[in-house]
């Protein structure tokens, strides 16, 4: 009875929050306990691995014995005993625990490259990411390539930047190339800062060592001896992964003087960023590394050509930097297979909102967006309609429900008015009012503008304000085309990406919602039942049979009555918390 | 430089590289509104005011101050498209305004107000917001108007770029982004003013100029600073024949001193009426028995004792024309070349002689400055500015010796944390041999790599150091010297001959130029060279002086121990703008008229002959230095005849072979003096007199004479400095 086995746990954020430290270490206390190690024979090993993107099931544990995996899902403390007995002494899964067929359909349509080894590689262990090929790129270009021939071979697989605006990684690091000048610096950006969007945290928590091998590899092709990696404080275990990273990169001579005898020199400092969701622009966050104010400055000149300290410098994102040792290791071709004609790869959005299966996800470019949606995103939470479908996060926009066929790339998305984006994906159903979302992004780039370019500072202050008077039911005639002028000034205008695209979600749900901020404006009324002062609650008397469950929830003590009579609700006390309208088991509750 | 075509609005110009769009519509003559861009300060692109449309690029529209034009750039600064868009612009700024411009101080001259007109901003279509915020009166001389700023940042940039000093800074993000100091304490700065003059809008204003005139009932009178030997131009601004506020004129630049300093010269205790000892005290009296008292005992003591025995003392700080006709009356009335002035005392070896200084416009223009003297920024603002503005704007280096901690260290490329002598025998050694430290080091690599270097030569040197400069000089292949000059009208005393042994222009006194002069005056000459400062003092002491007429110096004011030693004379001679302690002890008082109340020249520290302006007229019956010596000279049978200050200046350039054709802005060559290149000296020194440092509580910057003493605003300024 000899048994390779191996558990993984997740310990990503999610899997942390869901209780992944007290799940793994009950696992190390009952594997250590007496009998077990000599029941199971052979190696028993335990790993802690990165998000594999299903966070709505932590904690998620994978039980593989002699290659046979079997993933729990919604695992507790108190479910790890029986686990151990049954599965990994006994050799028979708890089929009732195992995940269900949704978690294969969920993965199905996902092709994996930058989180290929995401949850299965332990983010601690350098060797675990060496046992899968870790470093092996680095190898290749330092010994049979040219920082020429790495560039081209960047080129030739098509990447594009994943920060937002898909900018030709291979012109990037081209131009860096050819600037001059006694110091490069190459910069790799983990300031990600859209409301929902967790990709490069995950990428970082789950797989450092991808990240820190693609910065060696831009390091060589452009020929800089010093990194950054800008990262916010508010990833506490991301940063903590990439210090333990770059420490093993350096012990292991992938970092520092003289990489590999090979004669580059390159290390890597961690700058850790206050959260300043501005400081994701370039030049802010150059400034930032600096000791600056993290606001931007006007551009030419360009990083490329003066950036840091004064220097030549690439900026380069996360998910951007973590696809180049695949693209390296597998070729070019096998890169530039997957994808549309111009944009070629994978690309991970962090899918949220009202979807079954939110999570962080990997999809080919050019899938379309139906197939998210309902097939790894399993369809609308509680039977809903999908109503759109917000991408690029505040900088980005709507897609209407009638355009679900929409590819996923970056032509086909500017074309509808949205962005790709980092890759923020929030799904919306009926009961979203449009007016309110503009006005959730509007309120997070208003809070978020630097106050350096005018059109920016008192611009987006302008538009929440009138968005928040329509969604308050105090909205004008003429405020639409208000927005519509303001919007298109400040976007033109503005200094930096964050004024120029502020904008996006007004101008992208006028488009298609015209009419719902015009009931909102005209009629008063909120189509969806989402805006507060635009809802009123009543009592359907028809229907009420006065069976007082409605005054027991009420908080105001707004609704009076006697006992099996119909109640009624004081106006002027209600406060429209929609309590009755969740309590009344017999719908006699009228919302709108 | 290679020049480039852009066409702007349909005009074709020629720029040179590296231009930028907005410079490049300048050039056309075409205006492109700004609000955040001033020449001064790097691009910053804030206000987005100055758009255009550049044809054939994807974005809309361009902002002009921050892009570079290109070749064959084809540009527009009106269209209907940018016009809305400036009017969104404005109109933004316009919601929190307070439109207070009935009691703003800027309104006239304010940016914000102009431009509104020109773009005719009718009702808003916002929701005003008026969130009033209490200005700021706790810092001195400066208040601060929160609800006017807009954020430009000219204040924040102009305090860092050009100062170095960094006092604002913004604060806050977004909507509640703000202009403020650490913490939002009161100032703590050099108090030039700068941010006030640079504010398009009236979010900063000066104390001194509050409600005192509307910026369009102000008349300019170009002038210049009496305060340092920069001698920066002012535009005194006058309401009324009085003086309300003074702006910078030629160097885009004034410190504190010359922005706010001159009302001393409105100080109450100005001298009004000349004054005669009787009974021991000093009484009003009136011109003509002033000046007949002085006739008549210059007289007496002349021909009882002789001419040796009188001598005088001339100012630094007046006109080329009264240090010429001092020193002409000394010679040609009196008789004797007793003639000085103390300011010599606290001058560098070797000034005039060695050292001539650069044009201070220019410092930019070498690779590498060298400062060798810490207070550089104290005693001469703008020579501190120019060397900022060179780091900053053109990236020059800069060598910085400073055993202390100042502005300059934040910029400096390499800090010699030690005195001047050690680090000028460390940097001649590691320039030598290659030995020393590691500062010393990198220094000297930094100056023998340059094609030129200036040199900021200090306010005074030891013999040795005087050596040292000349022997590191030696050892590169261009220098500029840019010697610190105290006081404003130094150099031009020095150039009227008022010294002992030199005539005017630095002809040194002998046979042949005693009688070229005597030709030239048309006056019996002494044929001695006189006694100088150093030598008069003691004089006084051993009885060998017996009169001292003293014009615009306090030498008792500067050294408490000259007192007893002036009170020994038979008979003193104060003629100035205050009673001071010199004064005190003078047997005649005589009050003359300030720099803003005469007209004349002054020659600045790069011998720059630059025109004094009458701004106000004389206060009281003080009178202009010249005309008072002139009155005595007729009294004592002089042939004096000068109607104004221009007759003194057309004699001046034909007595000073420099002054000959010197036109009024330009700098004099150094190869016009006699002594260029010699071996004479013509700082003094003493072991006795003004040995002592005067301790003061106050910075230099806000101490360094008895005029800025004397200034109400400067006086508001609270500093906790003991300089010893």
């Amino acid at each position: 009875m000899n048994k390779d086995v191996s558990i993984k746990v997740c310990m990503g954020t999610g899997g942390i929050a869901a209780g992944g430290v007290e799940v793994m270490s009950t696992f190390e206390k009952a594997l250590a306990s007496v009998g077990i190690k000599a029941a199971v024979q052979k190696n028993c090993s335990m790993h802690k691995v990165g998000c594999r993107g299903f966070c709505a099931r932590d904690v998620l544990v994978d039980v593989i014995i002699d290659g046979t995996k079997s993933t729990y899902q919604y695992i507790k403390p108190d479910m790890v005993e029986r686990i151990v007995q049954e599965h990994v002494v006994g050799g028979a899964p708890i089929g009732d625990w195992l995940v269900t067929d949704d978690y294969h359909t969920f993965h199905d349509k996902q092709v994996k490259v930058v989180l290929s080894d995401c949850g299965e590689v332990d983010p601690e262990d350098i060797d675990s990411y060496l046992g899968r090929g870790g470093y092996e790129a680095v190898k290749k270009v330092l010994t049979t390539m040219t920082p020429q021939e790495t560039i081209d071979v960047i080129k030739a697989s098509g990447l594009r930047g994943r920060g937002g605006a898909g900018f030709p990684t291979a012109v990037k690091w081209d131009m860096a190339i050819k600037a001059t000048g006694p110091k490069k610096y190459l910069i790799c950006n983990a300031d990600e800062g859209d409301p929902g969007a967790f990709m490069d945290r995950s990428v970082v928590e789950g797989n450092p060592h991808a990240v820190i091998e693609g910065m060696i590899i831009g390091a060589y092709a452009i020929g800089a001896p010093h990194g950054y990696v800008y990262i916010r404080a508010e990833y506490p275990l991301a940063v903590e992964r990439l210090h333990l990273a770059i420490k093993q990169a350096k012990e292991r001579g992938y970092l520092g003087k003289n990489i590999l005898g090979k004669g580059l020199d390159f290390m890597i400092k961690v700058k850790l960023g206050a959260g300043a969701f501005v400081c994701g622009e370039e030049t802010a966050l150059i400034a930032s590394i600096e000791g600056k104010r993290g606001q931007p400055k006007a551009k030419p000149p360009f990083p490329v050509q003066k950036g840091l300290w004064g220097y030549p410098t690439i900026i380069n994102n996360v998910e951007t930097l973590a696809n180049v040792p695949y693209i390296i290791r597998k070729g070019a071709s096998w890169y530039a297979a997957m994808g549309t004609e111009k944009s070629k790869g994978t690309k991970v959005f962090a899918l949220t909102g009202k979807i079954l299966n939110s999570g962080l996800i990997e999809v080919p470019m050019g899938i379309p967006l139906k197939e998210v949606i309902y097939d790894i995103g399993g369809g609308i939470e509680n039977g809903k309609k999908l109503k759109a479908v917000q991408t690029g996060g505040p900088s980005g926009g709507c897609i209407p429900a009638n355009m679900v066929d929409t590819t996923l790339d970056y032509e086909s998305l500017s074309k509808v008015g949205s962005i790709m984006g980092s890759g923020g994906m929030v799904v919306l159903d009926e009961t979203d009012c449009m007016v309110n979302v503009a006005k959730y992004f509007l309120q997070f780039t208003q809070s978020e503008s630097c106050g350096k370019c005018i059109p920016c500072r008192v611009g987006t202050k302008r538009l929440l304000e009138i968005l928040t008077r329509i969604t308050e039911g105090k909205g004008r005639e003429g405020d639409i085309e208000l927005l519509e002028s303001l919007a298109a000034d400040v976007k033109t205008s503005s200094l930096c990406g964050l004024g120029q695209s502020a904008p996006n979600p007004v101008l992208s749900t006028i488009r298609y919602y015209r009419d719902e901020y015009e009931a909102h404006i005209y009629e008063k009324r909120c189509p969806a039942g989402v805006c507060k002062d635009l809802l009123s609650y009543s009592i359907l008397e028809e229907f009420c049979k006065g069976c007082t469950a409605c005054t027991r929830v009420c908080p105001a003590g707004a609704i009076i009555g006697e006992k099996k009579k119909p109640h009624k609700i004081i106006q002027d006390i209600c406060i429209k918390c929609g309590a009755c309208f969740e309590t009344c088991k017999f719908k006699a509750i009228k919302k709108g | 430089m290679p020049n480039m075509t852009v066409t702007v609005d349909g005009k074709k110009i020629e720029v040179p590289m590296g231009s930028t769009i907005l410079e490049a519509c300048t050039a056309a003559g075409s205006r492109v509104p700004t609000l955040c861009h001033d020449n001064k300060l790097h691009p910053f692109g804030a206000c987005r005011i100055c758009l255009v449309e550049v044809e054939g690029t994807p974005r809309k529209f361009t902002p002009s101050c921050t892009t570079p034009a290109t070749d064959n750039m084809v540009v527009k600064t009106t269209s209907p498209g940018l016009i809305e868009a400036r009017r969104m612009v404005l109109e933004l700024l316009l919601i929190k305004h307070p439109l207070d411009c009935p009691v703003c101080d800027k309104a006239g001259e304010c940016s914000l107000q102009d431009l509104v007109h020109e773009y005719g901003l009718g009702p808003s279509r916002f929701d005003p917001e008026k969130g009033y915020l209490p200005p700021d009166y706790e810092s001195a001389i400066i208040e601060r108007n929160i609800s006017r700023c807009i954020l430009c940042g000219k204040c924040v940039r102009i305090c860092d770029e050009q100062n170095a000093v960094g006092e604002w800074a913004f604060t806050r993000r977004g909507t509640r982004a703000r202009i403020s100091t650490d913490f939002d304490r009161p100032l703590d700065c050099e108090f030039c003013g700068e941010c006030v003059e640079i504010c398009p809008v009236g979010a900063l204003t000066t104390r001194q100029f509050k409600y005192k005139a509307r910026s369009w009932n102000l008349e300019g009178t170009a002038s210049v600073c009496n305060y340092c030997g920069c001698g920066c131009g002012v535009s005194y601004e006058t309401r009324e024949g009085r003086i309300m506020r003074v702006g910078p004129a030629r160097s885009n630049y004034l410190c504190t001193k010359g922005r706010f300093g001159w009302d001393a010269v409105h100080h109450a205790e100005r001298l009004t009426t000349p004054k005669m000892r009787v009974n021991g005290e000093l009484v009003d009296c009136t011109w003509d028995e002033a000046l007949s008292i002085i006739a008549t005992n210059l007289k007496v003591i002349k021909s009882r004792h002789g001419a040796e025995k009188i001598g005088g003392l001339g100012s630094v700080r007046t006109t080329n024309e009264d240090s010429y006709v001092f020193q002409k009356f000394l010679r040609t009335v009196v008789e004797t070349n007793n003639i000085d002035t103390l300011a010599r005392l606290k001058t560098p070896k070797g000034l005039n002689t060695t050292f001539f200084s650069g044009e201070l416009n220019k410092m930019a223009s070498h690779e590498v400055i060298l400062v060798l003297d810490k207070n550089v920024g104290e005693i001469n603002p703008l020579t501190g500015i120019e060397i900022v503005r060179a780091v900053n704007k053109k990236d020059r280096k800069l060598i910085l010796v400073n055993d202390e901690f100042n502005k300059f260290n934040k910029i400096a490329t390499v800090v010699l944390p030690t005195s001047t002598v050690n680090a000028l025998e460390n940097l001649v050694k590691a320039l030598s041999s290659g030995a020393g430290s590691e500062e010393s080091k990198r220094a000297a690599a930094m100056l023998k790599a340059a094609k030129n270097v200036a040199i900021i030569v200090p306010a005074q040197l030891s013999d040795n150091e005087f050596t040292l400069i000349r022997d590191l000089a030696g050892k590169l292949p261009e220098v500029t010297y840019y010697p610190l000059v105290r006081r404003s009208n130094f150099q031009g005393s020095l150039d009227m001959g008022v010294m002992p042994s030199y005539y005017p222009g630095y002809r040194k006194i002998d046979e042949t130029s005693t009688a070229d002069f005597a030709g030239l005056w048309n006056a019996v000459l002494p044929e001695t060279t006189g006694m100088n400062a150093v030598e008069m003092i003691k004089a006084i002491t051993q009885g060998k002086l017996a009169a001292l007429y003293i014009m615009g110096d306090d030498p008792a004011g500067s050294d408490p121990g000259l007192k007893g030693i002036l009170q020994k004379l038979e008979f003193l001679v104060v003629q100035d703008i205050f009673l001071t302690e010199t004064a005190k002890l003078a047997h005649v008082v005589l009050p003359a008229a300030s720099s803003t109340e005469k007209s004349g020249t002054f020659t600045n520290l790069e011998r720059r002959l630059q025109q004094v302006n009458k701004a106000e007229e004389p206060i009281g019956e003080s009178r202009p230095d010249w005309e008072i010596i002139q009155d005595i000279a007729k009294k004592m049978g002089g042939s004096m005849k000068y109607g104004s200050t221009r007759d003194i200046l057309a004699e001046i350039r034909s007595v000073v072979p420099a002054y000959k054709d010197l036109a009024f802005g330009a700098c004099w060559a150094r190869e016009k003096s006699p002594l260029a290149g010699m071996a004479d000296d013509l700082s003094l020194t003493s072991d006795s007199i003004m040995k002592q440092e005067v301790i003061t509580a106050e910075r230099l910057l806000f101490s360094s004479g008895m005029t800025i003493t004397r200034s109400h605003e400067i006086g508001t300024i609270r500093h906790y400095k003991i300089e010893v």
